[in-house]
């Protein structure tokens, strides 16, 4: 009877997730990360500012949820430094907190997808066979931000889950968000 | 313990300033910096202006150009944003600082002088954007510039339709005054148009910025003016105009030089519906070299018109520019189809010494050269007052000007 249960579960969590697919799960051995095929942030107000030469920063939350989006389980912060380059017109992006590793010569696609590529959460303590939900919020400093952020001296991770909890508008243009759920971290593939 | 640790570890800073040092474009070499519109870089001081001049030649530091772009916001009090385009020269950008006027109406002085011979010259000014288009409205009176007295107003527009390329329109309506000694000089010469007591000015035009420091600019300069004698009635002088203009800023640390040089033609011709034919042509140049507080500064002026042209359009000197010391009813009251005058200055501080020569003169006839020299107080930028002698067999009495360099 359990195992019918689970399979059971697990069916219906695979269809939400087809029909949700604005996140698609992606798993290694001890990491999870996503990609997010129709998500675009390379857009708008940041891209017409990396266009006129200056660097976007893009903070980015991975939020692992649990009992329909209520409890949160885990969550990943990352810091993005995107700029485009003027004479190749292919973009350069810089992980800022982990591991300072970049990229460059890269499409806006290219560019996007390595943002998510390095924006991981350990899977350790996870739970592989019960229902979670995925978000991902992505959000664009604004100029002033990084003047603030500049007077501050930098910017700390209390900064950043400030930034995150503060009321995000997604039709802002600078900001992003993506679902997907409920699945299972065990169905996530490389 | 362990509580603190975490207060630590949340609040010490995870990464320090790095937007602007991950911008990939730092390593490109700025090599012109713009501050657009122009109105908003007249008023650009002297000493951010060098600090600019300074970033010529440096590779792009969004921090800097940041910290830049911050000081031009609150010395012009308006908002500026930056950017930086492809150079003309592989791996070199130009930095262009935007400071659009919202809609406002606060007028600049652009045009003061006093003449002790010839009176007061004022004009104000202003620049305002909307609707994608830049607007300027002005109103003067000018007696320094021709040899009437105008007074009345100016409206313009434009556009940049491409990066590199503006299209403008200029309209003017003025009013003139004549000099007595102008109308005395004018009875005796009967070859000359006469004096007219309105005049309306019409200037679309098209500049294209060629090179960074080279500037082309066409159009069609249509002027309709209302006669006096023998009958009012209105006449045209309807021309085409081409003005080529360079202008380049050096500068280092201790050390600034400018060169700003031109040539204009205006070629009015009876296929445009003119009264008049004639082909004017104006050559100017300007040096500037400045090394610690002492600044020299040379100019020419060379112009020359090949048929018969109204009196706006002749060549006059001595003024609060030009043969100063000199009243320009004294050296040529109609003025001249030749010009060719030349002034050195030396400035330290705000006290400065100029010497002027030049001429006036009708083709055919014999240039009488004249000379002037004279003291100045105020430096190169801002009000200044001059104290000018013209040099000459006899009595030699003074002039006083004083005026701002914009």
């Amino acid at each position: 009877m359990r195992y019918a249960q689970y399979v059971s579960v697990a069916a219906s969590a695979a269809c939400l997730c087809m029909l949700a697919q604005d996140l698609v799960l992606r798993r290694s051995a001890d990491q999870v990360r996503v990609s997010a095929p129709r998500l675009n942030f390379l857009t708008g107000k940041p891209l017409e500012r990396m266009r006129n030469g200056a660097s976007v920063t893009y903070d980015m939350q991975l939020i692992v949820f649990a009992d329909n989006r209520v409890s949160i389980l885990r969550r990943g912060f990352e810091r993005f430094v995107v700029s485009y380059d003027l004479w190749e017109e292919k973009f350069s992006v810089t992980r800022m907190r982990s591991s300072g590793s970049s990229a460059a010569h890269l499409a806006a696609e290219a560019a996007e997808n390595w943002c998510l590529d390095n924006l991981n959460i350990p899977i350790a303590g996870l739970p592989l066979d019960k229902p979670v939900y995925l978000r991902l919020e992505v959000r664009a400093q604004e100029p002033k931000d990084r003047r603030a952020a500049d007077d501050e001296g930098g910017i700390s991770l209390a900064r950043l889950i400030d930034i995150f909890s503060k009321a995000g508008n997604p039709g802002s243009g600078s900001q992003w968000r993506a679902e997907a759920g409920p699945l299972l971290l065990q169905n996530g593939k490389p | 313990m362990r509580v603190l640790l975490c207060a630590l570890l949340v609040s010490t800073p995870i990464w320090a300033d790095e937007a602007a040092a991950e911008n990939v474009n730092s390593k490109y070499t700025i090599e012109a910096i713009e501050v657009v519109p122009s109105s908003a870089a007249k008023k650009v001081g002297s000493q951010l202006q060098s600090e600019l001049d300074t970033l010529i030649g440096t590779k792009f530091d969004q921090d800097v150009v940041d910290k830049v772009s911050r000081r031009l916001a609150n010395q012009l009090n308006r908002k500026v944003e930056h950017r930086i385009e492809k150079g003309v020269k592989p791996e070199h950008v130009k930095l262009v600082f935007d400071a659009p006027r919202v809609f406002e109406a606060d007028a600049d002085v652009n045009k003061l002088a006093y003449h002790s011979k010839h009176g007061i010259t004022a004009g104000v000014r202003s620049d305002f954007n909307a609707g994608g288009l830049s607007f300027a409205v002005g109103m003067q009176t000018d007696s320094d510039q021709l040899l009437e007295r105008y007074a009345g107003y100016s409206l313009g527009v434009s556009r940049r339709i491409a990066e590199r390329v503006r299209l403008g329109l200029d309209y003017e309506s003025f009013h003139q005054q004549w000099n007595a000694t102008t109308l005395n000089a004018l009875a005796a010469r009967p070859d000359l148009p006469g004096i007219y007591r309105e005049r309306y000015h019409m200037a679309p035009s098209i500049s294209i910025a060629l090179l960074e420091s080279l500037t082309f600019s066409a159009g069609v300069d249509i002027q309709h003016f209302q006669t006096q004698f023998p009958a009012a009635r209105y006449e045209a002088a309807n021309a085409v105009t081409t003005t080529l203009r360079y202008r380049r800023r050096w500068a280092s640390d201790a050390s600034r030089q400018e060169v700003d040089a031109g040539y204009c033609l205006r070629a009015a011709t009876r296929s445009f519906g003119s009264d008049y034919v004639y082909n004017r042509h104006a050559m100017t140049a300007e040096y500037m070299a400045e090394v610690r507080n002492n600044i020299v500064s040379a100019s020419f002026h060379l112009g020359t018109i090949a048929g018969e042209a109204p009196l706006y359009e002749r060549f006059t000197l001595g003024d609060s520019r030009t043969l100063r010391g000199w009243s320009k009813f004294d050296v040529a009251p109609v003025g001249g189809s030749r010009v060719a005058h030349a002034s050195i200055e030396y400035t330290f501080h705000w006290l400065g010494a100029f010497y002027d020569t030049g001429s006036v003169w009708e083709r055919g006839e014999k240039s009488d050269v004249k000379h002037s020299v004279g003291v100045s107080v105020g430096g190169r930028e801002g009000l200044f007052l001059a104290l000018a002698f013209p040099l000459r067999a006899g009595s030699v009495q003074p002039l006083f000007i004083l005026g701002m360099n914009f």
